[in-house]
């Protein structure tokens, strides 16, 4: 009987483990598919501001159009909050967006940099400026992006132990 | 687009009682620091909030200036080094600040301190009594308007071109080409002109004077060719060679009068030639306007109120 109970309690706790490990897992893979997303909507922005000097307006729509996922939802909350409000400023509907976006996505602080970044570029005056936050904000994603996905493969290691570790427990328990 | 669209919330609540009258608002000054002025049927007025002079800092100055570009003022780079923006309705923006220079070029302008908002206004008819002597059997002449800045030089001839592109009692309709330098007779928004030019105007936007005279010469065969502000150095040559393509021009020029600009420009083979078949000289006297019309000689033939 008490080995039984002790069974159960093994099964218990290595499923608990692995449901927090699997979960931190999964936050990671979400922050990860953001942050290397990124890169192509940083490309896309700097294309559209640099190259073809397209005004906000336009690039919430083109870029809520071509971009797929999270960033799609960003820039179309954007967008639907500058065509309701426009009265506003910017800066406000940008951070009810931010704020939405990285709650959503679990964003740290740190990651929270590409998008006070993107703030930023839409609102400089300069182009010489917006090349340089872009290029600042592409060094920075590859960064982040490298960072999770240690932290990522560190995490999906233990969560892999635990299982091994909980299985070998169960066994001899079971012997 | 209403005026009022253009500027954020506090600067519309204190700019209303004004905003309310577009029709006669001429110009909205901002300077940093300094009280805001608006000018009404051509008298100053000095903005008040609370009963003191409305003062705007830099702040205020680069939130008014992001609202008027819709949060892209990077997408007017290349109209910011000529330190002014071409706005939706054909508005206008002058901007004064610090003008950047790399290797003697202007690459934009920096620290923005002063905005001058130009309200745009299409005065439909005004040319209506001159009309007639910009025609000979029934086919436009050449003719060049000239007046001291701020007496509507652009108006009238944008009021031509219209009426010579429409078609008139004098004549029938003909292909225009505008040479827009500065964007002031389209006032393209965006390259599509927010002002009416006529059924058959063609408008070269933000192009020189040179290369848009060339250009609508080769390929887009302009019966009568309009330019803005002609005078400057090297002009001369472009216009002459349109004359000699059998164009005719509608030109303006700034200064008091023919004799004027006679004297500033003696070198000015079309000038010194006989090239140019009308002169208007815009004169403005008690608030009433009048147009002087001279011929080819210089000779006062007419004046119209």
């Amino acid at each position: 009987m008490s080995s039984i109970l002790q069974l159960c309690g093994a099964v218990f706790m290595l499923c608990g483990t692995m449901g927090v490990a699997h979960c931190r897992v999964e936050q990671f893979e979400m922050r990860f598919a953001v942050i290397s997303q990124s890169e192509r909507m940083l490309q896309k922005m700097k294309q559209k501001i640099l190259y073809q000097r397209t005004p906000v307006e336009s690039l919430l729509y083109e870029l809520s159009n071509e971009l797929s996922g999270e960033w799609k939802q960003f820039f179309c909350q954007l967008k639907t909050g500058m065509e309701q409000a426009l009265e506003n400023d910017f800066s406000v509907i940008f951070q009810d967006a931010m704020n939405c976006f990285c709650d959503r996505n679990r964003l740290s602080r740190e990651e929270k940099v590409i998008l006070c970044g993107i703030r930023s570029v839409m609102l400089s005056f300069d182009t010489e400026e917006i090349e340089a936050e872009i290029v600042m904000l592409l060094e920075e994603q590859k960064v982040l992006e490298e960072k999770l996905m240690k932290k990522r493969d560190e995490t999906k290691r233990i969560s892999y132990a635990l299982g091994v570790a909980g299985g070998i427990m169960s066994v001899l328990i079971l012997l | 687009m209403e005026l009022a669209g253009f500027f954020p919330e506090e600067v519309k609540t204190v700019l209303s009682p004004y905003l309310n009258r577009q029709e006669k608002l001429t110009e909205i000054r901002f300077r940093v620091g300094k009280p805001v002025f608006c000018y009404v049927d051509g008298r100053e007025e000095m903005v008040m909030y609370q009963e003191k002079p409305y003062v705007i800092s830099q702040e205020q100055l680069r939130q008014v200036l992001l609202h008027i570009c819709k949060y892209s003022v990077y997408a007017y780079e290349e109209e910011r080094k000529n330190g002014y923006i071409t706005l939706q309705g054909g508005h206008r923006l002058g901007l004064s600040g610090q003008f950047v220079y790399e290797e003697q070029t202007r690459r934009g302008i920096r620290n923005i301190s002063g905005i001058n908002f130009r309200v745009s206004h299409e005065k439909r008819g005004i040319s209506k009594n001159i009309l007639h002597c910009c025609y000979e059997n029934g086919y436009p002449v050449n003719l060049m308007i000239i007046s001291p800045p701020g007496l509507g030089k652009t108006t009238l001839l944008r009021d031509l071109i219209r009426n010579v592109s429409n078609g008139c009692e004098y004549g029938k309709g003909r292909n225009v080409s505008v040479i827009d330098e500065r964007s002031e007779l389209g006032g393209s928004f965006q390259g599509v002109p927010q002002n009416d030019l006529g059924l058959r105007t063609d408008c070269l936007d933000g192009i020189s004077k040179r290369e848009g005279i060339f250009m609508a010469i080769r390929s887009l065969t302009p019966e009568v060719l309009a330019v803005d502000e002609v005078g400057g150095v090297g002009e001369e040559s472009y216009l002459l060679e349109a004359l000699h393509c059998g164009v005719k021009l509608f030109l303006t020029m700034h200064g008091d009068n023919l004799r004027d600009v006679q004297q500033r420009n003696q070198g000015n083979r079309i000038l010194k030639e006989h090239m140019i078949n009308r002169f208007v000289e815009i004169g403005m006297k008690n608030g009433i306007r009048s147009y002087h019309i001279r011929d080819e000689n210089g000779k006062e033939v007419e004046v119209v109120m």
